[in-house]
């Protein structure tokens, strides 16, 4: 049995205390769609490297395989909602540069143009066979302020280097 | 998703959705709600933040918001009623929102266009649009996850067993089936990193809805489409299944009930087409001009 980390299992556990209420029966894991396809991903395994402070609870890079689909929050006896704990394993994760290079790209796309997916000569002539006028610009200026006020920007700008 | 993506299914929305009834307006200065899969895992507080910053551009004009998207739907509605629950996390996000000159009130409702049409559309006035009753069709409906869960907020249906689009089918004279994964999720999000994965479970809910007999499979949002038309292909090629199985987004499957054409409703955008779904929606004199 690994030594128990406190200093990151503090990190973990102060975003989500409920945490340690996790009774280990695995309702999550069997409700899930993913662990189904993907062997190395395992919500309940989560719980038990959350608890440990293990770092394995964050280098786990199927965790971005999650659909964020809810079903073991709906599902969970103790009401320990595992989609709150991925998503905060996920957000340590990434501060540290451990996601999948895509996610910072569409997110610098959606500060950048407002928008999840890039618009194109191709989308406008689309849009206007069907007579629905081109797309129209997207102020993003408050979704940059938004991004320097919590924080998300400089945590961007440190993945860029 | 849909502006860029699928505009044919905004067409369709601006088409026939005031004929219901339904008075729309665009909303000047909305952006990406933004997505509930990815934004929202890597910087909680910014996507919540966003979110109610869109909240705020309806608030402030005193509309209820009107969505295409499961994820949008979603995306709102989880985050109004966060909002509204947890006073902590109001006044650090309308600390936020003060400098760019909104603040949350969690004044409207957001509503999906399936929601919508379940509970504010009478039965009559739906069918009244209809001209073609679609009796030879049967057809598996995929609600999606993020419209049906958490179920506390969401409210649409019973994600254990939803009814509700089932309902709608019906009512446009098709034939909902009942097939074994009908609550699987798409497998959308496997398909950013592992596509292989995300593959297999398109695979195996398709094969629930063939061994159901559906001549198609209908959805109400864009990433679910997108996924299971051309994530179809993709697991065709990657298991050397040869599945024709069309996906229709509802307001499709409505239109064609109106007796639009195939090409109206933007079927031949689509990966994936069958023919013999074709002949059960045509008219006979009907002809199709992609082919």
């Amino acid at each position: 049995m690994e030594d128990i980390d406190f200093e990151n299992r503090h990190k973990i556990i102060n975003k989500n205390k409920k945490v340690v209420m996790c009774l280990q029966c695995g309702t999550c894991t069997s409700s899930c769609l993913i662990p189904r396809y993907l062997k190395d991903y395992n919500p309940r395994m989560s719980f038990i490297h959350a608890l440990y402070g293990s770092r394995k609870a964050i280098e786990n890079p199927t965790l971005w395989a999650c659909s964020v689909c809810h079903t073991c929050q709906d599902r969970c006896p103790e009401g320990v909602n595992p989609t709150e704990l991925l998503i905060s394993l996920k957000e340590l994760a990434f501060a540290e540069g451990l996601a999948p290079k895509t996610v910072a790209q569409g997110t610098e796309l959606v500060l950048s143009t407002g928008r999840a997916y890039p618009a194109s000569a191709i989308v406008d002539s689309a849009r206007e066979r069907l007579n629905l006028g081109k797309l129209r610009d997207v102020d993003v200026k408050d979704l940059n302020k938004i991004a320097e006020k919590t924080g998300l920007r400089e945590k961007l700008n440190k993945l860029k280097g | 998703m849909i502006p860029i993506k699928q505009p044919h299914i905004e067409y369709l929305a601006r088409k026939i959705l005031p004929q219901l009834g339904l008075e729309l307006e665009d909303l000047d200065g909305f952006t990406c709600c933004p997505d509930p899969i990815w934004f929202r895992s890597i910087d909680n507080l910014t996507w919540m933040s966003v979110a109610a910053r869109n909240l705020c551009v309806a608030e402030e004009r005193g509309l209820d918001i009107l969505t295409l998207c499961n994820a949008c739907a979603g995306v709102l509605t989880e985050t109004n009623a966060l909002l509204k629950k947890d006073a902590k996390t109001r006044t650090k996000v309308n600390e936020i929102l003060k400098e760019i000159g909104h603040e949350f009130h969690g004044s409207i409702k957001i509503r999906h266009v399936l929601d919508v049409l379940d509970k504010d559309i009478e039965r009559e006035k739906i069918q009244s649009l209809v001209k073609r009753e679609l009796t030879a069709l049967n057809v598996a409906t995929h609600t999606g996850c993020h419209l049906i869960r958490p179920h506390e907020i969401m409210q649409f249906d019973d994600p254990e067993d939803p009814k509700v689009f089932d309902k709608l089918v019906s009512i446009l004279g098709a034939n909902p089936v009942n097939y074994t994964l009908k609550t699987q999720c798409c497998g959308f999000s496997m398909a950013l990193s592992y596509l292989d994965a995300s593959s297999a479970a398109t695979r195996d809910k398709l094969m629930s809805v063939r061994e159901a007999d559906a001549d198609c499979l209908v959805v109400g949002c864009p990433a679910c489409f997108q996924q299971l038309d051309t994530g179809q292909l993709l697991a065709s090629r990657a298991f050397g299944l040869n599945f024709k199985i069309p996906v229709l987004n509802y307001l499709q499957l409505l239109g064609l009930a109106m007796d639009y054409s195939l090409d109206e409703v933007g079927y031949n955008t689509h990966k994936i087409k069958d023919t013999n779904f074709e002949k059960k929606v045509l008219p006979e004199n009907n002809t199709l001009k992609y082919i």
